[in-house]
């Protein structure tokens, strides 16, 4: 199965949102002089594409773990926040499309002669996956921009915490911890 | 449910290495997953409140005829952003138009279609579920559920046309038929000459017969011609079945089932059918287009079985079958059937035996495996084969000393070729029939 094909939107902007995550954290690291993350960057990049092309739902969750954990690290060794924001909301882009292409089954036909598939390929062409298409790329949309923004906002605005506000934001966050697990039993049953 | 897991687990770890090193950096680098995070909690579906209609193209079809089906929704509840609804198309129907499914956007009390087209060998395809799954444009909240929307679809079993089956049963019926009963009366065939009464047509009078008697006058007499009741026994019998590859004797047996079915009914005569093997699946005898939707719907759900009362065939229900009446066994027959074979023709059936050959059905499976390879071993199979050709030879011989006309069908042959050459009154032309002067 073929992901990566010049006819699909959603691939396409997948491929390039790749290059952009691989770009930017390539780029940060390489301004702070980190050259073997450089070369971990761009490795980890090109193998994502790989598992884009062979539409390995395993390494969409290994790119995004890769990049976030470089961007963590990144950020604790001192590399410019923009570009690891960039490559996080990047990273994040290509996970969903590659989970998004997969969840909608959508291949290239292998073969050409192949009546089963280019019917497979035609039916994915029809209005209603174009509107679903286009609706998950708006709502993709609004939401990077908005981490983006919102991201860029809290690098720029500088705040000290104490401890006691660092206390109740980890409340907070063991509180949405317990009420995710909770959803997520939930849902199991 | 893995990536929101995944997400949130991503999230925590920003959250935890921020709080760790007192780092505002790190939080605000979590920034994009969380407003991700968010955005799909906020858009998270309820659970789908839809109504489904199936509806079939026609519920009942001919062998490898396509039956569309199509599937009406309705969304009685809030928007469904992206719903996935997954038709359950039930084993053995294959699909040859469209898809089993589709992805949509349905707005609160919207509506959509889809249909795909299918076909399939003979039998009976119950529709039961339809899987959903509704969940936010970006994947993260999913609603799993299952939809009973029933819908059946039947497939009838191939049929081969015949023509005309010449039987001749004891009894007939008392309606005009094809079939020559031993009566005298209006018909076509000679049958007798009597003494001439008042009224007999002039044109039915034996003159030659007349010059020989002084002052008397003979009339021909002809053979009525009338309908029959002809039962017909299918043999299910699970051990009486072979199956070599894809291909199943039972199945050249329903499809012969049915050509002899419609060729009965065809000529107007009283048809039932009885199914002897999971149990007693019976047709109750009837005339016409309906009794042959009955026989076909009858042989589409047909299939073999194992029962310890039925194993053989002492249990078969005689009285179902109207007396000296014409009955047809399509089996492929074993020793032990024979004795009941020749009770009913005692008690005065006119009993036809129709025997699909499972020796050379098996054979052929046997004949490809010789030449794949040549080895030692097969010298032993064509060995066993002629044994049971033989075998089988002086049953089907037995059966035909009582007075059972016995049919060997290879099934690689077709049955109507076989059938007409077996069965089927030759038809003279006129230009051949040679007029015996003394």
């Amino acid at each position: 199965m073929n992901l990566s094909t010049p006819v699909f939107t959603v691939a396409r902007i997948m491929t390039i949102s790749t290059l952009v995550a691989t770009a930017a954290m390539a780029l940060g690291y390489g301004l702070n002089e980190q050259f073997l993350g450089v070369l971990l960057f761009i490795a980890l990049g090109l193998l994502w594409l790989v598992g884009q092309r062979y539409a390995v739902q395993a390494f969409a969750g290994l790119g995004l773990l890769g990049f976030t954990t470089g961007a963590l690290l990144g950020a604790l060794y001192g590399i410019a926040n923009g570009w690891l924001l960039v490559g996080i909301a990047a990273a994040l882009v290509t996970w969903d499309l590659h989970h998004f292409i997969l969840h909608m089954r959508v291949a290239e036909p292998e073969d050409a002669d192949n009546a089963e598939a280019n019917r497979a390929f035609a039916n994915f062409r029809n209005e209603n996956m174009r509107a679903l298409e286009r609706a998950h790329l708006q709502r993709l949309a609004l939401v990077t921009a908005a981490g983006l923004l919102l991201g860029g906002l809290a690098l720029t605005i500088r705040l000290t915490l104490r401890f006691g506000v660092v206390l109740v934001l980890g409340l907070v966050a063991i509180f949405g911890l317990s009420r995710l697990i909770r959803y997520l039993r939930q849902e199991s049953d | 449910m893995r990536r929101l897991l995944f997400l949130s687990l991503l999230v925590y770890g920003f959250i935890f290495a921020g709080l760790m090193t007192l780092s505002g950096n790190v939080l605000a680098l979590a920034m994009p997953l969380v407003i991700y995070l968010i955005a799909a909690f906020v858009y998270s579906p309820d659970k789908p409140k839809l109504m489904i209609t199936r509806r079939m193209s026609a519920p009942i079809v001919q062998h490898d005829a396509p039956a569309t089906v199509t599937l009406l929704i309705h969304n009685q509840g809030e928007q469904l952003e992206e719903v996935l609804l997954e038709d359950m198309v039930p084993q053995g129907l294959t699909i040859t138009d469209g898809e089993a499914w589709a992805q949509l956007t349905l707005p609160a009390g919207g509506k959509a279609e889809f249909s795909y087209t299918v076909t399939g060998q003979r039998g009976n395809y119950p529709f039961r579920y339809l899987r959903t799954s509704a969940n936010e444009h970006l994947g993260l909240f999913r609603h799993q559920g299952w939809l009973e929307v029933a819908g059946n679809l039947m497939v009838l079993p191939e049929s081969r046309r015949l023509e005309h089956l010449d039987i001749r049963p004891l009894r007939t019926r008392g309606y005009a038929g094809p079939i020559p009963s031993r009566l005298a009366g209006s018909g076509t065939d000679f049958f007798g000459v009597r003494e001439y009464q008042l009224g007999d047509p002039l044109r039915w009078i034996n003159w030659r017969a007349g010059a020989r008697h002084q002052h008397t006058l003979f009339t021909n007499e002809f053979e009525m011609e009338r309908i029959a009741d002809v039962g017909l026994i299918l043999d299910a019998r699970q051990n009486n079945n072979v199956v070599v590859g894809n291909d199943s004797l039972f199945e050249h047996a329903i499809s012969a089932t049915a050509g002899l079915a419609e060729a009965f009914l065809n000529d107007g005569n009283r048809v039932g059918l009885l199914v002897y093997g999971r149990g007693l699946e019976m047709t109750y005898p009837g005339y016409g287009k309906v009794q042959r939707e009955h026989i076909m719907q009858a042989l589409a759900h047909a299939r073999t079985g194992d029962s310890l009362v039925f194993e053989s065939m002492d249990y078969l229900p005689v009285r179902f079958f109207p007396a000296k009446s014409q009955i047809v066994l399509v089996s492929p027959l074993r020793e032990e059937d024979l004795s009941i074979l020749t009770r009913l023709r005692a008690r005065g059936y006119q009993v036809l035996v129709i025997s699909p050959d499972p020796v050379a059905f098996e054979a052929q499976q046997y004949a490809l495996k010789a030449t794949a390879d040549a080895s030692a071993g097969d010298t032993g199979v064509q060995l066993a084969l002629r044994i049971t050709r033989v075998e089988r030879e002086l049953m089907l011989r037995r059966l035909r000393r009582v007075g059972i006309q016995v049919i060997n069908w290879q099934v690689d042959q077709p049955f109507d070729k076989v059938m007409r050459s077996a069965l089927v009154r030759p038809v003279i032309p006129t230009n051949r029939i040679v007029r015996i002067e003394r």
